[in-house]
């Protein structure tokens, strides 16, 4: 699977893509690198990445971000795209083991960032459809609310409650271990 | 935040598909797009004024609260009314499970531990009552977590509210406890427990059987049904029951009673046995005893239409298999029988894909294990097999034919058993333990009752 990433990638290296962030800043990416984005990748299908993408929401800052991880993920694309649910490719999926712990090395040092930066990932993943990109940072950000009190969320992400107190206290009475 | 109305109008992907479909026009489109995006443009302005408290959008917070568990989920409803709309919201419920279902179909780390006790003796010479103390005990497999298994719900019935149990089944998160009088369902993540009412049409004495009874999902209502089978009274002898009816109970429904199926099962089926589950049909032993010719096969019900079918079970396979040897399972979404088998010394675990009329069965995986008391439960993307052998749960390495060698092998008797109460904060051992009943187990926020009121949950 991983081999038939690669192979690809060669295939395409020759088609390169022209992205343009909000700021005008213009990014070079392979073919296979940018067709993780299925937004792009549909754009592609349907001709029409002639003159550069532009994509007026994510700044050159964050394009930068999300390229150096689809470039990182790309020669994985196609291994993590075959094993979506079939009974034999589960199994038998053969995958190179430290190129996957470098890519969960990689992906541990990507979200070393801010809460802003990793919010502005989340919203360019879900804009340009990058699944993986989109499940790493979401994670992340589950992973640190989980434990969390309803305060501590509003406060963390100015949240108004605007629930009744009524409301508030019947919520809390029917699941009350759940505040505990 | 936004209105909740934001979210359900969502799957916000599809402007942009729809966008680029409409050809030539699509990167000024894409450029401008629809409101769904320019609201996008929009927030990412106000963020930028504020960027040490940045603000969670809707579609975000969607993306971000499928991925948190149960438990957190309950508690966040009180954070504002758009919180609690998404949360409550059925399709939001959903695509959570469905984000469980696929993480734990990836890598199986999440199992519910349920062990059964014997009751002490009242006396010499007197059976073994089993206890009616139900306990589900939540155990991630992960490095640091599979030495300890932690409560999850606990449901003490009073003593002599069943005496015999059935195997308990499960589905979504939701557990099915048939027993000799009553059948209960559980969903321990949201510690909720539903009381089935008792069949009006038995025949059949309680106490003295466990009606065959299965758990599963109707995805043409998106309702989970438990259809339990029962006895017709015969006039000539009321000792011999010569026929067989079935009866469906929807979970979440208003009425809340038993309904009888148009059709009956086609053969007697075995008591004492619960269904297995798989796409949207339970699966039942025929009671070939009872029955003049019985085919080698299983019974089928189908959730959706509640109809029956029969689907032959193994049937090439020589010498046949009894059906008791064999342990029927869901394994990778698909229907598995596994059994020992004598000649060979192995575990063969046989799948099929197709579960109607002509399944075509394949002989899987054959694994060397000492002896009859294994079957599988659940597979590994990592290339091996998770199987319960007493109280082990052992992984199985494909490529290497064996199990495991690091962390190969869990023992349930060994866990530290943590409780909801300092009493038993550093765990328990089991006195008079029957057995280990383990689930592979994916959270689900689906309430048990149209009001979510269901039993009260003893803490």
């Amino acid at each position: 699977m991983a081999s038939a990433g690669s192979g690809d990638e060669k295939a395409a290296a020759a088609a390169m893509i022209t992205l343009i962030s909000s700021d005008n800043e213009k990014f070079e990416v392979t073919e296979a690198t940018a067709t993780l984005s299925q937004t792009i990748r549909h754009m592609i299908e349907d001709g029409c990445t002639d003159g550069g993408v532009p994509l007026p929401n994510v700044t050159s800052k964050i394009l930068a971000r999300v390229i150096e991880y689809c470039k990182k993920h790309a020669t994985a694309a196609a291994g993590e795209e075959g094993s979506s649910s079939s009974f034999s490719d589960a199994a038998f999926l053969e995958v190179d083991r430290a190129f996957l712990e470098e890519l969960e090395e990689f992906d541990d040092a990507f979200l070393e960032v801010d809460r802003a930066t990793l919010f502005d990932l989340i919203l360019a993943a879900n804009y340009l459809d990058i699944k993986g990109l989109l499940n790493l940072t979401c994670q992340k950000v589950a992973d640190s609310v989980k434990g969390k009190t309803p305060e501590q969320i509003r406060e963390m992400y100015n949240i108004v409650n605007d629930l009744t107190p009524e409301e508030e206290a019947e919520i809390r009475r029917e699941t009350q271990w759940a505040f505990e | 935040m936004g209105h909740p109305c934001a979210v359900r109008g969502r799957r916000r992907r599809s402007y942009l598909i729809s966008a680029t479909a409409e050809g030539g026009e699509c990167i000024k489109r894409c450029a401008g797009v629809s409101t769904g995006h320019r609201a996008l443009i929009n927030t990412a302005n106000k963020r930028k004024r504020k960027r040490n408290t940045p603000e969670l959008f809707d579609e975000i917070v969607w993306e971000i609260l499928i991925r948190l568990p149960v438990n957190s989920l309950l508690r966040f409803r009180s954070v504002s009314k758009a919180w609690r709309a998404i949360i409550s919201d059925p399709s939001f419920v959903r695509a959570h499970l469905h984000f469980c279902r696929q993480s734990q179909h990836q890598n199986p780390t999440s199992f519910l531990i349920t062990p059964h006790m014997f009751l002490e003796r009242r006396g010499p010479g007197t059976a073994k009552g089993i206890s009616t103390d139900i306990r589900f005990y939540q155990w991630h497999l992960e490095e640091d977590t599979r030495k300890t298994a932690t409560l999850a719900y606990r449901r003490h019935f009073p003593a002599g509210e069943f005496g015999r149990l059935s195997e308990m089944a499960h589905c979504d998160g939701l557990v099915l406890l048939p027993t000799n009088t009553k059948a209960y369902v559980f969903n321990p993540g949201t510690r909720d427990a539903i009381e089935l009412p008792e069949s009006k049409c038995n025949a059949l004495p309680l106490r003295r059987t466990c009606l065959p009874t299965g758990l599963g999902f109707d995805a043409a209502t998106g309702r989970y049904k438990v259809a339990r089978a029962f006895y017709r009274p015969s006039y000539d002898d009321p000792m011999y029951m010569a026929a067989m009816g079935m009866e469906v109970f929807t979970i979440g429904s208003e009425d809340g009673a038993w309904r009888e199926t148009l059709e009956d099962p086609p053969y007697l089926m075995l008591s004492w046995q619960t269904a297995a589950h798989c796409k949207g049909c339970l699966f039942f032993f025929i009671d070939k005893k009872n029955c003049q010719s019985p085919p080698q096969g299983l019974i089928r019900f189908s959730l959706q239409d509640e109809t029956f079918g029969v689907t032959p079970l193994l049937p090439y396979v020589l010498p046949q298999v009894e059906d008791k040897d064999v342990v029927l399972s869901e394994l990778h979404g698909e229907l598995c029988a596994s059994f020992f088998s004598k000649p060979l010394q192995r575990l063969l675990i046989w799948t099929t894909e197709d579960v109607l009329d002509d399944p075509p069965w394949i002989c899987r995986y054959m694994i060397a294990v000492p002896d009859h008391q294994y079957h599988p439960m659940a597979l590994h993307g990592s290339g091996g097999i998770l199987f319960q052998g007493g109280n082990c749960l052992f992984y199985y390495d494909l490529e290497a034919q064996d199990i495991r060698e690091e962390d190969g092998i869990h023992e349930m008797d060994r866990l530290t058993y943590v409780g909801l109460n300092r009493r038993d904060k550093f765990g328990r051992t089991w006195k008079n333990l029957k057995f280990f009943h383990l689930i592979s187990y994916t959270e689900n926020l689906v309430p048990l009752t149209a009001k979510r009121q269901g039993l009260q949950a003893l803490q």
